[in-house]
């Protein structure tokens, strides 16, 4: 077990790598740079200039060498301009180029600086992500009972009315994206149209203080979505169950069928969902983008969008390393609770 | 001009009846649904004879009832459309003017309905479709869009408007504005579904949209099948290092947020460097080896079959793949006079990211897991559809492009 686990973090550390070098290498193409040299130093600046931009910002050097300052196993670049003042990747300004660290990458505990909200992608990451993780824990508390309810009680009689109108509900939510829910809320729930003016359409004041009026419809939105994925499966799973031999021979026995639902289906229909539940999560941290830019949220997905759209190199690194080890992370949660929970299966 | 209602003339009188037949159906399915957890399992009864019987019982009332409110809610529904198309523009309102605008789509699924009920015996696993109330209407939904989209596409038929030109004034208007200047009531009065940030109109858009969706989505997802299966395959049948590899790659891709992925690959500055282009000659070539490998699977134990029917689709195939990557204004474009086709700019780069996303999905479908039973015979968890975490073909991630 200690093996595998092992083996599998090391297999994150690869793929950490791996992708982070993809971002870099796709974000540091010719023209993204030329990009960002002119939104820097101004959009009319001539071809010389841009270069000259770029050599002094150290964006000159080869893609590897920048790579390994990032990561911080070289040292940072470091430039002496016309008037004899040191710049470098690792010197904060107005800090003495004597006193500055050589090497200030990753490594260090120093992801780099967003120049798009002017601040350290540390911070951008930390209070973006803590703002999804709310949003997220309460999506998960919606959609998790709400999800296992509907799927068990559709499960437990396969074929029965109560399963064919649950299932059709379910199909129906999970049918709908999210972009068209959200429309529908927010036209239903917070406009004169209907008059129903019961919510919020913009949840950012949610952000600092969370309520019923302004965190009820992104949550929604998000939960009712994944909900009916979730149903489903947990559906599939239990009128498995319900088919097997030992639930048969408990019926036989004369157990009622609640008690053959709740003591003997209930515990081996729940493995199935359980690792579609944890494969849900790292969704919820990229997937709740359309959400987050619907509702105004300034969550991580948004951020992710604001980094994309303005080539802010640093935060989408930081941004790939954090999705990368929450996806790589819920994967070997979710296979090693499978073994945990189902005695047949045991590592290799 | 004046600005059309919803529902116009109709209105007045059928709104208040779809309500009411609204209200009676979401009633008689709460108790439909309470009835089936609540009462006994079944209105069958056994006569002293040994015959079955089946009384009135709460079960069957609640059928009949929802049965009831249903057909009288999808009569209202139908009378809304039926409305639309016999009165003249603009008198039935918007939903009367939309009813009115998918004319040909309307009659192409009637005739599509009635050919197919009427053979369906003849029409094997097709026809096995229509004698289902869910499979018709799951097909219904299918077809109208796909009816659409080729009456938009190809016919130019259902938009009132162009789906790229912008009428000034009309930025951000609600459904149903009427367009200034215009002098004649009929189609392209008005902006049926309003306009959209950039003052174009909505209705248009839309229907121009499904004929989009219908040039990229079923061949991106056939093309994601034959690369994740190329791929998949070997890695689960020879495991080992391969399957190490492949899995690592796919997990890798799986990893990525596909928005970010969606954002670095389209953006005009990725053009430019043709790395799009790149994607694209990797990813094509898998449709070639897919079709060698199944034509070769399936005829070589008869060689003077398989050798000719190789050599024929290989370079059919082969002359497709080298008109597809080739592309003039691109950093690739060699083929010349030889080129068969230029896709519109555009389409292949999104079709490629598409792919690209979609594609270890279906091979983790079929590659390897880290479990054995304990009877030592692998335990595949990812092959069987629905069981495994989500990363099944099976599953929703494969077949929709674009979705996560």
């Amino acid at each position: 077990m200690l093996m595998f686990i092992a083996r599998r973090l090391l297999t994150m550390l690869g793929t950490a790598i791996c992708l982070t070098f993809l971002v870099f290498w796709l974000t540091n193409l010719a023209p993204n740079l030329e990009k960002i040299a002119k939104t820097e130093a101004g959009s009319r600046i001539t071809d010389a200039e841009v270069e000259s931009w770029l050599d002094k910002n150290g964006f000159g050097q080869p893609l590897l060498v920048r790579y390994g300052e990032w990561l911080g196993v070289l040292p940072g670049w470091t430039t002496t301009d016309e008037s004899g003042a040191v710049r470098g990747r690792c010197i904060a300004s107005g800090q003495d180029p004597a006193e500055a660290p050589r090497f200030c990458g990753i490594l260090q505990g120093d992801w780099g600086y967003s120049r798009v909200f002017r601040e350290d992608v540390a911070s951008v990451i930390g209070t973006r992500l803590a703002l999804t993780g709310k949003l997220m824990a309460w999506v998960l508390v919606v959609m998790v009972p709400g999800a296992l309810i509907l799927g068990i009680l559709a499960g437990m009689r396969e074929g029965s009315r109560t399963d064919r109108v649950l299932s059709t509900a379910s199909i129906a939510i999970t049918a709908t994206p999210e972009y068209v829910s959200g429309v529908v809320f927010i036209a239903v729930f917070t406009s004169s149209a209907v008059g129903l003016k019961w919510f919020n359409g913009s949840a950012t004041s949610a952000m600092d203080d969370a309520n019923l009026v302004n965190f009820t419809l992104p949550v929604l939105t998000v939960a009712l979505y994944a909900m009916g994925y979730v149903a489903r499966m947990t559906r599939a799973s239990m009128t498995e169950v319900m088919t097997a031999q030992y639930i048969r021979t408990a019926r036989l026995k004369g157990v009622s069928f609640p008690q053959v639902v709740l003591r003997h289906a209930l515990r081996n229909a729940l493995i199935a969902p359980f690792t579609v539940i944890m494969l849900q999560i790292p969704w919820l941290l990229t997937g709740v983008v359309i959400v987050e830019s619907l509702f105004n949220y300034k969550g991580f997905g948004w951020t992710l969008v604001e980094a994309a759209g303005n080539n802010d190199i640093e935060l989408l690194l930081g941004i790939s390393v954090v999705s990368v080890v929450v996806v790589l992370l819920t994967q070997l949660i979710s296979d090693v609770g499978y073994v945990y929970l189902n005695p047949r299966l045991r590592l290799s | 001009m004046e600005p059309l209602t919803w529902t116009g003339i109709l209105g007045a009188w059928l709104n208040p009846v779809l309500w009411v037949a609204a209200a009676a159906f979401a009633v008689a399915l709460v108790l439909y649904l309470l009835v089936g957890l609540v009462a006994p399992a079944s209105d069958v009864e056994v006569n002293p004879d040994g015959t079955l019987a089946v009384r009135m019982g709460p079960r069957v009332m609640a059928a009949l009832a929802l049965r009831a409110a249903g057909s009288l809610l999808g009569l209202v529904l139908l009378a809304y459309v039926v409305g639309g198309i016999a009165l003249p523009w603009g008198a039935a309102g918007i939903v009367g003017c939309i009813a009115k605008r998918f004319l040909p789509v309307w009659i192409a699924l009637a005739v599509t309905f009635a050919v197919s009920i009427a053979y369906k015996r003849k029409l094997g696993l097709y026809g096995r479709l229509f004698d289902s109330t869910i499979g018709m209407i799951g097909f219904g939904l299918v077809m109208f869009w796909l009816f659409t989209a080729i009456a938009a596409g190809v016919f130019d038929l259902i938009a009132t408007h162009d789906p790229l030109t912008a009428i000034s004034g009309l930025k951000n208007k609600p459904p149903g504005v009427p367009v200034p200047g215009a002098e004649v009531l009929g189609p392209g009065s008005h902006y049926l579904l309003g306009g959209d940030a950039l003052a174009r109109d909505v209705f248009s858009r839309m229907v121009h949209g499904a004929w989009v969706v219908i040039q990229i989505a079923p061949l991106a997802t056939v093309f994601a099948f034959m690369v994740g299966i190329t791929l998949g395959l070997p890695a689960g049948y020879f495991g080992g290092r391969l399957d190490t590899l492949i899995s690592f790659l796919a997990n890798l891709i799986l990893a990525f947020p596909v928005i970010l992925l969606f954002y670095l690959l389209v953006t005009p500055e990725m053009i430019q460097t043709g790395i799009p282009s790149f994607m694209a000659v990797g990813l094509f070539i898998f449709p070639l080896i897919f079709t060698s490998v199944l034509i070769w699977s399936r005829f070589h134990t008869q060689r003077q079959k398989a050798v000719p029917m190789l050599a024929v689709s290989l370079f059919v195939l082969g002359w497709l793949y080298l008109s597809l990557i080739s592309q003039t204004g691109t950093p690739i474009a060699f083929m010349g006079p030889l080129d068969l086709f230029d896709i519109p700019s555009g389409a292949p780069r999104v079709f490629v990211s598409v792919v690209f996303v979609n594609s270890p999905r279906c091979s983790a479908s079929c590659g390897g897991s880290p479990w054995t039973s304990r009877r030592g015979t692998t335990w595949r968890r990812r092959r069987r559809g629905g069981r495994g975490p989500g990363t099944s073909c099976s599953g929703r991630s494969c077949p929709t492009p674009g979705g996560r």
